[in-house]
């Protein structure tokens, strides 16, 4: 549903790329609360993580309500030392983005740093997986084992991935929230 | 890492797409009209000759867009044998020109785009219009459509775009029925109160508004806990609606108070919380401390009220038991300290008042301050009062602990301030008591400076080590700046009739410079000032980008045209009217033009002014005008035409200077003669420069309290320039100062003195341009000009007027006048004065004050009247 307002998108693209004389370098393709996506945006967090142009572009509406969310809050500033070590991270697990702009890159780090920080702040804190839970998850996954680890070696693990799937569940809801609020504009 | 940020950072990437960022731009071009291109064209960073950048044609498109103008802006590259063809082609909004009304016609477009707020060249988007749309299917509804649809379309036109709404209003509901019930005894004056009535258009808020009367009705009637309830039925077949008033009125209810005498004023007041509280528990408990509160402030510092509810047949009855306690009164007030070189403050605690808790915690407070200040940091102060009521002696234990000076003062910062600006001087200084007041000032002050210079994450800490007998304290205030904000373009979007140059010129915070926080604000209150927006705001498009950041200005202009009328009086006009016609920002340009008449039994003045607020590319404000005026005077009647030239400067936020040049030329006659000056220069020209420089301090003009107001005036008229020859000056002072709360004392003097050069020129100034003395202004008790020799080239006035307050519409004053005129400045003479008294009345009205004045003269010579009446408005001076 949340992909049907940017089927017009994709076609009028094709047609406005082939009355264009030369070929499109940059343009708005959808405005968030007054703030425009570009091209080239969406083009990054393709390259960045192998989507396709219009989940890419949602991608972006998510991220861009998330940030102006987390720009409010004084624990999201992120500092300069943090931009470093996210940017030194995302070379690491990924050298072909060595050949993308840094400047370009150091804004993605940076943005999707702040969202990070006010996650980590706002969300955390409410994720509480109870030790039942744990129980469970262990047996489900460990039960039919034949030789399976003990309970003690994989309870941790087990916790941090419950935890995280809590924690996506949230953000989901949070983004969904954020949505309804919103004023998003596609272009054709 | 967690997984939500794998999920966020991590990917494959696909094969790149061919590149064209890096290739060198041969030619850069906007596919726009020519206007749009010559203001577009400041914001296009691409630059012919060097490699196409994609963040910088991205920052071009958020500029473009931030204009408000575009809903999108496609830029093509391409390529050429010289380079790359970049052209940006932006694609306009759909910006109101008219709205249309298709379907039913039930609303006119004008009545719709005001439901709607729709502005014109407001931007259509399809939300807006969604909004617009509800908003008007509401309101329809409200009108009694219950089924009315709205839709909202945009149809593109040269120049903008129509917003269509399609109105399905479907029929209009009426009542069928309308009853109250459980109005119980006051049924009957419930249902007069039914409105629509039956067979009226069913119109909701009005429905509402009934149920709100009958509740009040029955909350007036004795039941405070009265509850009406509206439901509606609506039979879609036949657009009828049932009404049933659903009334609730709860018991009998009332109030009483035992235990202690209520006065008037405080019954009153529970009652009305009560009652307009619904009875409900808070405003119950909200009664209990309103009466403590009372009580407290009376000295029954141990009062305490409780509450019980009794049900007494049909009457419901809160009794509030008020236990006052002894009352205590302050017998004494003493400061024991262990310092004597404090300068104590004044206390609220005094003798003979009554001994409230509250007031001896603040004076506590007020004494810790004083001690403070005087640098014993370390400070106690306790308020020592016997329980019980009767006379109590109150004494204030302060323990002032060490005196601390500031032994060493240091701001240890990386990023040194400008040196000439003003936080480097510090409160905090060598030498001075260590005070924790100065050390928070400076630190606000520190703060707002790095802020002003662009660093809005500093941060100041600051820190005070005291020496082991706490006698010396080195003060260090650590200022960690943060990044440096700078602003890369400044945006101006809303505009249709002014000019860009108008809102950049007023704008104190450049491209290129700091993001000063001061200088948004500075630059938002010059912009409003201006007078040319409803509305504007200046903004930062991307709050989140480091380094620079881009300034939007979004204004909304104001209707270009003004009209104001007043009514006056003046003791020589008598009635007058005035109207002024302005028009302001001619040519897009802050420009004014503004036509001016008054009217009067005695006379008329018509002034046509232009104002240029940039005269000669400076912030200086330049007015030419022309006039003509006509008046009767007691001894003369004039017609006076001509053209000046003026322009101001403040010298300061209290000193001004005006400097005019001009030409007139004046027709006297009917001359009345009843002194000894001549009756020369019936006809006469002024020509030539004057200036005038004035310091205002006071808080009102209109009605001031205290400060002063200061003028010295020059003129200077010469034949080589047309006119007649003679230089005069005027100098006046006034003075106020408020004695007490309801007096003020006003005093005034006033100095003017004249005289012709040239030998061929009479000694007498001319007639009109004499100094005359007696009237609503001046040596009130002589009727207009009348004080002899009736015109003069020399005048001493001086005033003093004790101002009464009497109320909020009235005030009364005593006053005495002193003063003459002299037929030459050779005249003059300190030993030949006329005196006046008297008393007045003034009546505050819209206009100002409305002033009667009865005028006495204390050196009455023979044939002179006693004393005169004057009304008029305004204040003498």
């Amino acid at each position: 549903m949340r992909f049907r307002p940017v089927l017009g998108v994709i076609l009028s693209s094709l047609l406005l790329g082939s009355a264009a004389r030369g070929e499109v370098v940059e343009r708005i393709l959808a405005v968030v609360d007054g703030r425009p996506l570009m091209l080239s945006e969406v083009r990054l967090v393709q390259q960045l993580r192998g989507l396709e142009r219009v989940p890419a572009l949602e991608a972006l509406v998510d991220e861009q309500l998330m940030l102006r969310e987390a720009s409010r809050l004084a624990q999201s500033v992120v500092s300069e030392e943090d931009e470093q070590r996210a940017y030194e991270s995302l070379l690491q697990r990924n050298r072909n983005a060595s050949a993308l702009p840094e400047a370009d890159l150091r804004r993605v780090v940076r943005r999707q740093a702040a969202i990070l920080k006010y996650v980590e702040y706002r969300f955390r804190p409410q994720v509480q997986v109870a030790d039942a839970a744990v129980r469970d998850a262990y047996e489900k996954e460990y039960g039919p084992r034949a030789d399976p680890p003990s309970f003690e070696a994989a309870a941790s693990e087990i916790r941090r991935q419950l935890a995280d799937r809590e924690l996506g569940e949230k953000i989901e809801a949070w983004i969904k929230e954020l949505r309804a609020g919103a004023e998003i504009r596609y272009n054709p | 890492m967690s997984a939500l940020a794998t999920a966020l950072l991590l990917s494959t990437l696909p094969a790149p797409r061919r590149a064209v960022a890096g290739d060198v731009v041969a030619s850069v071009r906007i596919a726009a009209p020519a206007a749009d291109v010559e203001r577009l064209s400041r914001y296009v960073e691409v630059k012919v000759g060097e490699p196409l950048r994609a963040d910088v044609v991205r920052h071009v498109v958020e500029l473009f867009y931030a204009t408000g103008e575009y809903e999108d802006v496609i830029v093509e590259a391409e390529p050429d044998p010289a380079g790359l063809d970049v052209v940006f082609r932006p694609i306009p909004a759909p910006r109101l020109l008219s709205v249309l009304v298709e379907g039913t016609r039930v609303i006119s477009p004008g009545d719709l785009a005001s439901i709607a707020r729709l502005r014109p060249r407001e931007t259509l988007w399809r939300v807006r219009l969604e909004r617009a749309a509800q908003d008007v299917a509401l309101t329809l509804a409200s009108r009694g459509y219950l089924e009315a649809q709205v839709t909202g379309s945009v149809r593109r036109s040269p120049g903008g775009a129509d917003a269509i709404f399609t109105v399905g209003a479907g029929p209009r509901a009426r009542v069928r029925t309308a009853h109250v019930e459980g109005g119980g005894a006051l049924d009957g004056a419930l249902r007069s109160r039914i409105r629509p009535a039956p067979g009226d258009i069913f119109r909701r808020e009005r429905a509402k508004a009934a149920a709100e009367a009958m509740r009040r009705q029955l909350v007036h009637s004795g039941h405070w806990r009265a509850q009406v309830e509206l439901e509606e039925s609506y039979d879609p077949a036949s657009a009828r609606v049932a009404l049933l008033f659903r009334a609730q009125p709860g018991p009998l209810t009332g109030v009483e108070f035992q235990g202690a005498r209520i006065g008037h004023g405080l019954r009153a007041t529970v009652e009305g919380l009560l009652r307009d509280g619904g009875l409900k528990a808070d405003s119950l408990e909200e009664a209990i401390d309103v009466l403590e509160k009372a009580f407290h402030r009376q000295g029954y510092r141990d009062a305490t009220v409780s509450r019980r509810q009794e049900t007494r047949g049909p009457r419901e009855v809160v009794v509030y038991e008020v236990r006052p306690g002894a009352l205590a009164q302050v017998a004494s007030v003493r400061i024991d300290a262990d310092v004597s070189d404090v300068e104590w403050p004044r206390l609220a605690t005094a003798p003979g008042r009554p001994l409230r808790d509250a007031d001896t915690a603040e004076d506590a407070r007020r004494l810790a301050r004083a001690l403070e200040d005087a640098g014993h940091a370390s400070s106690r102060v306790e308020a020592a009062a016997a329980e019980g009521g009767g006379a109590v002696p109150v004494v204030f234990h302060a323990q002032a602990g060490p005196r601390t000076l500031v032994a060493s003062v240091r701001v240890d910062t990386s990023v040194p301030l400008p040196t000439d600006n003003p936080a480097r001087e510090l409160s905090v200084r060598v030498g001075i008591p260590y005070r924790i007041r100065d050390l928070a000032r400076d630190r606000n002050a520190l703060l707002i400076a790095y802020r002003d210079a662009g660093y809005a994450q500093v941060e100041v800490k600051p820190e005070a080590a005291l020496s082991e007998d706490r006698q010396q304290a080195d003060v260090v205030l650590h200022v960690i700046a943060g990044p440096r904000l700078s602003v890369d373009h400044v945006v101006v979007a809303g505009l249709e009739r002014t000019e860009e140059q108008v809102v950049r010129r007023e704008m104190t915070v450049k491209e290129g410079g700091p993001l000063g926080q001061q200088q948004v604000i500075e630059s938002q209150r010059r912009l409003g000032a201006l007078g040319l927006f409803q509305r504007v705001s200046v903004a930062e498009v991307d709050p989140e980008s480091a380094g620079q950041r881009t300034l939007l200005v979004s204004a909304e202009e104001a209707p270009l045209t003004t009209v104001a009328y007043g009514i006056g009086y003046s003791e020589n006009d008598l009635l007058r009217g005035s109207l002024e016609v302005t028009r302001r920002n001619l040519f897009g340009m802050d420009r004014t033009l503004s036509a001016f008449a008054r009217l009067s039994f005695r006379g008329s003045r018509f002034l046509t002014t232009f104002r240029e607020p940039y005269f000669l590319g400076r912030r200086q404000e330049m007015f030419a005008s022309g006039f003509r005026e006509e008046g009767e005077r007691p001894f003369f009647d004039f017609v006076r035409y001509g053209g000046l030239l003026q322009t101001a400067r403040a010298l300061s936020p209290r000193w001004s200077l005006i400097v005019r040049g001009g030409y007139q030329r004046v027709h006297v006659f009917n001359v009345i003669n009843p002194g000894e000056v001549s009756r020369e220069f019936g006809n006469y020209a002024v020509a030539g420069p004057s200036s005038s420089v004035v310091n205002d301090t006071r808080d009102d003009p209109l009605e001031p309290h205290r400060g002063h107001f200061l003028s010295a005036d020059v003129e200077y008229s010469d034949k080589r320039l047309g006119g007649d020859t003679f230089v005069k000056g005027f100098v006046q002072a006034s003075a106020f100062e408020r004695l007490t709360s309801r007096l003020v004392l006003a005093v005034n003097a006033r100095f003017g003195l004249a005289r012709t050069i040239g030998l061929e020129e009479s000694i007498f100034l001319p007639r009109a341009e004499r100094f005359y003395a007696g009237g609503d202004y001046s040596l009130r008790g002589f009727s207009l000009d009348s004080v002899l020799p009736s015109g003069g080239n020399a005048v001493v006035l001086g005033s003093a007027e004790l101002r009464v307050d009497a109320g909020r519409y009235l005030a009364a004053a005593v006053f005495s006048d002193v003063g003459n005129v002299y037929p030459l400045v050779s005249d003059l003479d300190l030993r030949d004065l006329r005196y006046t008294a008297g008393v007045g009345l003034r009546y505050k009205s819209a206009l100002g004050p409305l002033r009667v004045d009865w005028g006495y003269k204390l050196d009455r010579r023979p044939g002179e009247s006693a004393y005169h009446v004057h009304l008029t408005i305004g204040h003498a001076f």
